[in-house]
């Protein structure tokens, strides 16, 4: 396996997962989110397969999230409506769980989704870098091209109405 | 809510993964995909204009073919990784998804027979560079094509479909009867050119082709031949 492959294929097992997670939270199926997820790597390999290239991607992991937010955004252009998401249709890891555990686990990854989804894109993203692939605020600002004392402020914000809509919902 | 609880749940979202494998396969077929530019050599091939209505047909039959091959491979792969999560509901769907294949093989088969009859008519063709370039195109698509099936016999598993076998054994004739209709076309471009006066420059092509083909070395001996067809007439 020549260098580049090699290194492509480093930063792939590390972060295929969280982009397929990342797109999993936008869109409505296990196999839109592969589609995607293949696609937005395929897009990275592009451009990592030369070194010329890669060299001018100063910090390949965002890079990879700007492609994703990219190919969400193309695939929105196309099915502007965003559905809600149901807990049987979650893929998620076996944790060894009873079954009721299982049906619990399922409801509140569900319930999580479902409130997210009603932030804004931006706020969206903030919360799952943040708390769910635990960048730093450093990383986030240079996905977002936005200064770390903006970021910070923008996942206070962020959480605070995730918090908010969570607990409308309890209320009902 | 305390702000704690809220990032306890969301941190539960770690738990949405891809299907097992699906990442491993995904990175080989990333890693398989083909550079977007190819050799001028073939580009010329793909993109030499096709006047005869024969040659149109038997293109558009080899395109339809490829399309329809990939579709059913990726079908399968797709019907392959879904057996996991099998169901009764499932198995009513599936049965529907296979007569879909079939409905594609036989389609494929069509398609064929289309390709295959356009063939014959290649041998006719008094434009010899043309029907060159279509044999050479519908070689090269139905080598990828036997291919193609092979992969979709790997995945079918233990399901088999019965117009795979025929399938195979129409895209061998297809192979056979334009190698062989190769062969005719050399032979009589060899004949029209050895009748004709020559350059000098195309005298030495000529005779380095006629060599090649005796070696068996097809594919150089058509490539001299385009050179020497591609001089205008008058400097030939």
């Amino acid at each position: 396996m020549d260098k580049n492959k090699k290194k492509f294929s480093k930063l792939y097992d590390k972060n295929v997962n969280k982009i397929y997670r990342f797109i999993f939270l936008k869109v409505d199926s296990s196999e839109t989110a592969e589609d995607l997820t293949s696609r937005v790597f395929s897009k990275a390999w592009d451009k990592f397969k030369t070194k010329e290239e890669a060299k001018k991607v100063k910090n390949p992991s965002a890079y990879i999230f700007q492609i994703a937010r990219s190919e969400i955004a193309h695939y929105y252009r196309k099915k502007p409506e965003f559905n809600i998401i149901s807990a049987d249709s979650l893929q998620i890891a076996d944790q060894n769980q009873n079954l009721e555990q299982k049906e619990k686990n399922r409801a509140e990854i569900a319930e999580v989704i479902n409130a997210l989804r009603k932030l804004s894109e931006e706020e969206q993203n903030i919360v799952i870098w943040r708390y769910l692939e635990g960048m730093s605020y450093k990383k986030i600002a240079e996905i977002t091209g936005k200064k770390e004392g903006t970021v910070r402020v923008m996942v206070h914000r962020a959480l605070k109405s995730l918090k908010k809509v969570m607990e409308e919902k309890e209320n009902l | 809510m305390e702000e704690k609880d809220l990032i306890r749940k969301i941190e539960k979202l770690n738990a949405i993964k891809p299907r097992e494998g699906w990442a491993f396969f995904a990175k080989k077929e990333i890693f398989k995909k083909k550079p977007l530019e190819r050799s001028s050599s073939l580009k010329d091939i793909l993109f030499t204009p096709i006047k005869k209505p024969a040659l149109a047909f038997a293109f558009r039959g080899v395109m339809v073919l490829v399309v329809v091959l990939a579709g059913a491979y990726l079908y399968m792969y797709y019907l392959n990784n879904s057996v996991q999560d099998m169901n009764l509901a499932q198995i009513s769907q599936e049965n529907q998804e296979r007569d879909v294949i079939n409905k594609s093989l036989n389609e494929i088969k069509e398609s064929l027979v289309k390709v295959n009859s356009s063939l014959k008519e290649l041998e006719n063709s008094a434009n010899f560079k043309e029907a060159l370039v279509m044999t050479r195109v519908i070689k090269e698509t139905t080598q990828r094509s036997k291919q193609e099936v092979e992969r979709i016999k790997e995945s079918s598993g233990s399901q088999s479909y019965a117009s795979l076998g025929e399938i195979e054994d129409t895209l061998g004739e297809i192979e056979k009867e334009s190698y062989n209709i190769e062969q005719e076309m050399i032979e009589r471009v060899f004949e029209d050119l050895t009748n004709r006066e020559l350059s000098e420059e195309n005298q030495v092509r000529l005779e380095k082709a006629e060599e090649y083909y005796n070696e068996g070395k097809e594919n150089e001996a058509v490539i001299l031949i385009m050179k020497i067809m591609e001089t205008p007439q008058s400097e030939r």
